[in-house]
């Protein structure tokens, strides 16, 4: 078995997972567009004016990351401004975590209502390990039939899985709210 | 090579279902969070409110001695409402036999009824209740205007009622404690207040 074919699929479907992850979040940041500028407001990381501007140059940017991974030529743009877009969140998000502001809306998209922690963190770091692995990817000319079916099963199931996933820490945010406690 | 690639697909399409089957039913569960949320005891309006002091009284027990309701010192006090002909309050036994063993530095469970001595008698030694005290007062049901079973009163520290309400599960059961551990009447009080205060944030 060839380790450059192994590395070259699992670049190939994480590239287009995560665009596909990324038109996602922008579809659904934009569809409560207005919303999502108070979202962003209460991450307190930006005077109000960036705050505002900032949610309507990222939903849009986010979709630009998308279209620069899937066309081959741009891919490697698309994942560097995709890591950038990911550290930016992070390091938000890591703000308000270590300030303790856990009950403001991650304003993530997909999961309603999802809150901040240190999980979501994780998540976003295991993202951009995705972007760095799609980005060192080696490229090949022609692809067999095998590769193909398998390149597309593995992006799909990523992007699902992601979803999956975010869904389920919401799940746990709701069963264990800060503050209460169970009896013996 | 065909039957390879064939299985391929298939496998491919199995395992897409069921991941697509297992985001679903985490939406589920999450959208079953959204509705469960007031699982709190159901407070029904009724008697002394929530912060306001608890009558007294001194009330004999069933094993012997007397214990005085409402003029706790320095521990809270859960008045456990209950009835030997109630399935759900003998269902609940096991929690307060914990709650009551667990927290007993802080807080005194007493079970309260009313009715037919000979009745209690039998119920409190079937049911092993010896290690709590138990009251018999038609007058403590009266005044704190008890009407549905099992139902719970909480009496804080202070002699103040803390939380109260219609008890029908270990969640209920908690939710009081919370209740009390977070200076809210009820959780649904507490849900109301918070819904008011998200709305004012997104204002």
């Amino acid at each position: 078995m060839d380790s450059q074919v192994l590395l070259f699929m699992v670049g190939e479907a994480l590239r287009l997972g995560l665009a596909a992850v990324f038109v996602l979040a922008a579809y659904h940041a934009m569809r409560v567009w207005t919303l999502f500028g108070g979202i962003v407001e209460q991450y307190r990381v930006a005077p109000r004016w960036l705050a505002r501007l900032a949610a309507r140059i990222l939903p849009p940017l986010e979709l630009v990351v998308a279209v620069c991974l899937v066309l081959p030529a741009t891919s490697r743009v698309g994942a560097t401004l995709g890591m950038g877009l990911l550290a930016l969140f992070t390091v938000a998000i890591a703000i308000n975590v270590a300030r303790g502001r856990v009950s403001i809306d991650c304003g993530c998209g997909g999961a309603n209502g999802q809150k901040l922690s240190r999980a979501l963190v994780v998540r976003n770091l295991i993202m951009m390990l995705g972007l760095a692995l799609a980005w060192a990817a080696p490229d090949r000319g022609f692809i067999d039939a095998a590769t193909a079916i398998g390149i597309m099963g593995l992006a799909v199931t990523l992007t699902v899985l992601y979803f999956a996933a975010n869904q389920l820490m919401t799940n746990f945010q709701a069963s264990h709210p800060p503050g209460t406690r169970t009896l013996p | 090579m065909t039957g390879l690639l064939i299985s391929n697909v298939l496998v491919w399409i199995g395992l897409i279902g069921l991941l697509l089957a297992v985001l679903a039913l985490a939406r589920q569960v999450g959208i079953l969070h959204e509705r469960l949320t007031p699982v709190g005891a159901l407070t029904m309006d009724h008697g002394p409110k929530v912060g306001e002091p608890a009558p007294v009284f001194t009330l004999s027990k069933l094993g012997g001695g007397e214990i005085s309701i409402g003029a706790t010192a320095g521990r809270s006090q859960l008045l456990f409402f209950l009835s030997p002909t109630c399935p759900v309050c003998k269902q609940l036994m096991p929690i307060l036999r914990s709650l009551s063993a667990h927290e007993a530095a802080s807080l005194e469970v007493v079970l309260a009824s009313d009715g037919a001595l000979e009745e209690h008698q039998r119920f409190y030694v079937r049911e092993k209740l010896a290690p709590f005290p138990y009251v018999l007062s038609t007058d403590l049901g009266m005044t704190f205007r008890i009407s549905k079973l099992p139902y719970a009163v909480l009496i804080g520290p202070n002699g103040v009622i803390s939380a109260k309400g219609l008890i029908n599960n270990r969640e209920q059961l908690e939710s009081l404690v919370v209740a009390q551990e977070m200076g809210v009447a009820s959780l649904q009080d507490y849900r109301a207040k918070t819904r008011q205060h998200a709305t004012a944030r997104i204002d």
